[in-house]
């Protein structure tokens, strides 16, 4: 699929017309993309038993991020769409969905009041982080994905995605998650923190993917050093 | 400024220079249709440990959206025997490998790529190949890639100065940063349907500034009309070698590019001819490759439309 890409500064005023007329101004290009995305997002309250009140209360909101953040990637996979790392590391793709095809929708998670989640800062827009999350996050199918990050936090969320630095290591992080789902949930998010600062000092002097045992052994090591 | 140290020995120029170690031209080229075909490498700029290049492809058929991309090099070593024991970087025992470390933050991707053959002491005159194969759709914008040298299997020495965690980083060797989606590494073309329009035109934005904005689709594209009755006959689907109509097309578009960008220059068009203060990846540089590195007859327009038919032909192999 061809996506178009929206620069920051129309976004900036894409932003402010939605707030002040809260219409979506929908391609109708991507009216079948809407369908999908409003479904898929109106289904996953559904299966969690959450409304639109209660997703701030407790863990909600992260257990909204995952389960639909699969679903989001799920339909972004489709042979119809095919979106590539090309397209899924292109800001402007993220901008133009949150703004001319579902900014209700990334409203409805995220209120209206953070431009962030919308376009401003390219790591904070709600649908480029949960799509890469679950795409770092990856364990083979949707079930086994699920599970493996369904106690985590939306701590988690941000420690993964905003550390890209020169580039994600899809393969570390995919290990990382894994080993982390071995952790009770209490423990996860410090665990978390601490294995990623630890990954950011190791990995500049030892490269993980050429590490004695693999990603897994070096990861193991990572989290049986912070304990 | 931090400054970073290291509790190991680590490569110097000194040990890079005993060992003889040179690192080949990159080579990077693209499948279509099951051929291989080269990319050029062009804007080069090399320092004595880097080298930085803009990828094209002068068939103007390769995308990084569509098609995947090769890079292979070889590297020689003359002598290894200097990186082991006394003043080297690893124990006598060790083995140590070489891999290339690619980066593109553009495209939020990292990761390694491992040269097969180890390094031991005994190694000499010995040729390292290295490939590295990348899926269409992956890259975008810059790849950085590093060569380096790092601690493959740990020998019996436990107690030396030397590096023990395998996979630990002895050195960089070179750098070199391919970056993607410059001139003519995809020529901008969309398709639209539109009733009661030609079959194709050339949209060229009025207000561009040839030598200073950027040859990409918001600036200049070959716009094909689908709702056309003759736009089977273009044959989009398939290779562009295997449609003679298509040929024509772009022939015609390159034609009112470079006579589009004479026009509007005028007597500027000399910084074209001569690559003067030409923004990288602008309409005009990529006109100026065209002149320079094609040959392409610019002063006459019959002659230009001849020799862009005859590169195209050529390069894209025509129909036989």
């Amino acid at each position: 699929m061809n996506w178009d890409v929206m620069s920051k500064n129309d976004a900036e005023n894409e932003f402010e017309s939605f707030k002040q007329s809260g219409e979506v101004r929908l391609d109708p290009r991507y009216s079948d993309l809407r369908d999908e995305i409003v479904l898929a997002y109106n289904n996953t309250l559904n299966e969690l038993n959450i409304t639109d009140d209660t997703i701030s209360r407790g863990k909600n909101s992260y257990l909204v991020d995952c389960l639909f953040g699969i679903k989001l990637f799920n339909i972004f996979r489709t042979n119809k769409y095919q979106m590539t790392i090309r397209d899924a590391s292109t800001d402007g793709v993220w901008r133009f969905l949150s703004l001319r095809v579902v900014p209700d929708i990334v409203t409805r998670r995220n209120g209206i009041e953070h431009p962030d989640k919308y376009w401003k800062k390219a790591k904070r827009i709600w649908l480029r982080a949960i799509y890469w999350y679950i795409y770092l996050s990856w364990q083979g199918s949707v079930e086994k994905t699920f599970e493996a990050i369904k106690d985590n936090s939306t701590d988690t969320i941000t420690q993964l995605v905003d550390r890209c630095g020169r580039g994600y290591r899809e393969l570390l992080c995919r290990q990382l998650i894994q080993q982390l789902s071995n952790f009770e949930s209490s423990q996860r998010t410090e665990v978390f923190r601490k294995v990623m600062v630890l990954n950011t000092a190791r990995s500049k002097v030892v490269e993980p993917y050429l590490a004695e045992g693999g990603v897994a052994q070096y990861v193991k090591e990572l989290y049986d050093y912070v304990l | 400024m931090s400054q970073s140290f290291s509790l190991f020995p680590t490569l110097t120029d000194e040990l890079v220079n005993s060992i003889n170690i040179e690192c080949k031209e990159i080579c990077c080229c693209y499948t279509d249709d099951n051929q291989e075909y080269s990319l050029t490498l062009s804007d080069e700029k090399k320092t004595p440990k880097s080298f930085s290049a803009l990828l094209t492809d002068e068939r103007c058929t390769w995308s990084a959206d569509s098609h995947n991309l090769i890079i292979r090099r070889k590297i020689f070593i003359g002598k290894a025997l200097a990186l082991f024991g006394y003043g080297g970087i690893a124990d006598e025992d060790d083995v140590l490998g070489i891999a290339v470390q690619w980066s593109s933050p553009s495209s939020c991707e990292r990761g390694v790529s491992i040269i097969k053959d180890p390094i031991t002491r005994a190694v000499s005159n010995h040729i390292f190949d290295f490939e590295m194969k990348m899926n269409p759709g992956f890259f975008k914008g810059d790849i950085e890639l590093e060569t380096i040298i790092y601690l493959r299997q740990k020998g019996k020495h436990k107690d030396s100065v030397c590096a023990k965690k395998v996979g630990t980083i002895l050195g960089v060797i070179d750098t070199t940063i391919l970056s993607l989606d410059g001139t003519g590494s995809k020529f901008p073309i969309v398709v639209v349907s539109e009733e009661d329009k030609p079959l194709w035109w050339l949209f060229y934005a009025d207000s561009i500034d040839a030598s200073e904005d950027k040859f990409t689709e918001d600036n200049v594209r070959i716009v094909i009309n689908k709702a056309h009755k003759d736009y089977p006959l273009l044959n989009m689907e398939s290779s562009v070698k295997e449609s003679p109509l298509f040929i024509e097309v772009l022939a015609s578009a390159l034609l009112q590019i470079v006579e589009r960008v004479k026009t509007d220059m005028g007597d500027s068009f000399n910084d074209v001819i001569n690559d003067d203060n030409l923004e990288p990846g602008s309409v005009a540089k990529a006109v100026n490759f065209f002149i320079s590195n094609l040959n392409w007859r610019f002063t006459n327009v019959n002659e230009l439309s001849m020799d862009i038919r005859d590169f195209l032909t050529n390069s894209l192999g025509g129909v036989s």
